[in-house]
């Protein structure tokens, strides 16, 4: 195959560029597979030879977003209870999970990356806190979305998705408490 | 303009008279400090403006902005256009009356490549790093303006790209510092997800502002005049890497006590100059090359109705 823009195979293209955003890793991409640009045309790893290495940009084909969602399905299936699912919200991907508390209570949630300030964050679904708890700051609670107030050093969210999940549970189980306290039993 | 058309800057340094005229300034929150800082901006002759903020004037601004009586019922960034053109009626002012998050993301890309210098100026800190995701990728540099509790003292951060860290990297640093100092944290409205208003002096909230605006100056000065007092001023800082500043002004406040109390002739106003570490997992500012493209994502929150619909689909 050729390097004339016209005798570029877009269909392989396709499938170069695919294959390199579920890599997750730019580096992991074999260099038979990899994309680059010599004076605006599509040239593809494997018709490399005889070119001037030097004039070739290589175009990054891996999506963070990919290598993310992987990562995040690993620590899902490994670490988060049994049933939890994938959930997309509003063009959003997230996870959606059902935490048991020590009281017996459950709680529906949803932890999602967010991609205004790069923080995990989570909002519960069920039960409806809106109608049993009006005081939203005693509650660690931002009222308006029903978003957790996971962490206060990062505005309410977690760096990691792991870390939002495991503060998600302490949430639970000391909003169990505080419902029937009045009184959260530990800050966040 | 012509020169008569530019009398009212002849008391504005020759030097950097044309560096001011051609910038355009970004400003994303534009109530104590950000309208502050737009006035005294138009003044020195900058006439270029972004101006972003989803809120309406009402009469408790009235004490601390740059904002008149008449003015009450109109949105911010309205009446503060209103105030530019009073002072330079050849402004030429842009504004958005939404939130950060739901100005189209597209044109978002558009005014940040427009803008010489972005200030980051709001009450909400989801709203500070997504200026700084968004800023960072296409290159601008940004100053972020924070006030601390009744205003005693605030922070004043400098972000350019590939130069000092980021808005994220540099707060990451502050809280593994100074984590549990509640002396400067200011409330959160749980309601809203905004930092909660506080009493304060304006002339407390403007001091601080100040500093910011001779940053935003010397950024913009360095442009024409890299070598000029003006310019080196905040290049200086950058040389020593201290892009975070601290502005008390009330004399022995927090870590200024302890870092200052002791010298001979110390009082407030002070500052205090720090450097910031990176992240090195920094999603912003740790793997340029392979950040991806802030403008392709949905940064606006999703809705409760949104989020049920959601969960009912099987």
């Amino acid at each position: 195959m050729g390097s004339d823009p016209t005798e570029v195979d877009l269909n392989k293209l396709r499938d170069l560029v695919r294959r390199g955003q579920h890599t997750g890793n730019d580096a992991l991409v074999p260099k038979t597979e990899r994309v680059f640009v010599d004076k605006g045309k599509i040239v593809m790893g494997e018709d490399l030879d005889g070119r001037d290495r030097q004039a070739l940009t290589r175009i990054v084909t891996e999506t963070p977003f990919a290598a993310r969602r992987d990562d995040e399905q690993n620590i899902v299936s490994r670490k988060f209870p049994p049933g939890a699912k994938p959930m997309t919200a509003g063009g959003v991907a997230g996870w959606l999970y059902d935490v048991t508390c020590e009281l017996g209570t459950t709680y529906t949630f949803w932890t999602y990356f967010d991609e205004a300030d790069g923080y995990y964050k989570t909002r519960v679904l069920e039960p409806h806190i809106e109608e049993f708890w009006c005081e939203p700051h005693r509650g660690h609670i931002f009222t308006s979305t029903n978003r957790l107030c996971l962490d206060t050093r990062y505005g309410g969210g977690a760096p990691t998705l792991e870390k939002a999940f495991s503060r998600t549970v302490l949430w639970a189980n000391g909003f169990s408490v505080a419902l029937q306290t009045g009184t959260f039993p530990f800050s966040l | 303009m012509s020169d008569s058309e530019d009398a009212w800057l002849a008391r504005i340094d020759p030097t950097h008279k044309a560096a001011f005229q051609s910038a355009t300034v970004m400003v994303v929150g534009n109530g104590s400090v950000g309208s502050y800082l737009v006035e005294q901006l138009a003044r020195v002759g900058v006439q270029y403006f972004i101006l972003i903020d989803p809120d309406t004037v009402e009469e408790p601004n009235l004490s601390r902005t740059v904002f008149l009586r008449d003015d009450i019922g109109r949105k911010k960034t309205e009446a503060l256009r209103r105030r530019v053109l009073a002072i330079n009626p050849n402004a030429r002012v842009i504004t958005e009356e939404m939130q950060y998050e739901l100005v189209p993301r597209e044109m978002m890309r558009r005014y940040i490549n427009s803008a010489t210098i972005v200030v980051a100026a709001t009450d909400t800190m989801r709203t500070q790093y997504a200026i700084n995701r968004d800023a960072y990728f296409v290159g601008r540099p940004v100053v972020y303006i924070g006030i601390y509790a009744a205003a005693k003292a605030g922070e004043i951060i400098t972000c350019i790209p590939t130069k000092t860290p980021c808005f994220r990297c540099v707060v990451g640093t502050l809280r593994e510092t100074f984590d549990g100092s509640d002396e400067v944290r200011r409330e959160t409205d749980y309601g809203t997800g905004r930092v909660a208003g506080v009493i304060a002096l304006p002339c407390d909230i403007h001091h601080i502002s100040t500093t910011a605006i001779r940053m935003i100056l010397s950024i913009i000065a360095s442009l024409q005049a890299e070598n000029s007092n003006l310019a080196l001023y905040l290049a200086g800082a950058m040389q020593r890497h201290l892009s975070v500043t601290l502005v008390n002004v009330e004399q022995d406040f927090w870590i200024f006590k302890e870092l200052l109390g002791g010298s001979p002739g110390q009082y407030a106003a002070q500052s205090i100059w720090l450097v910031p570490q990176n992240d090195r997992e920094c999603p912003v500012c740790a793997k340029r090359a392979d950040a991806s493209d802030p403008f392709s994502a949905n940064i606006t929150e999703v809705s409760n109705e949104e989020l049920i619909r959601a969960a009912k689909q099987p």
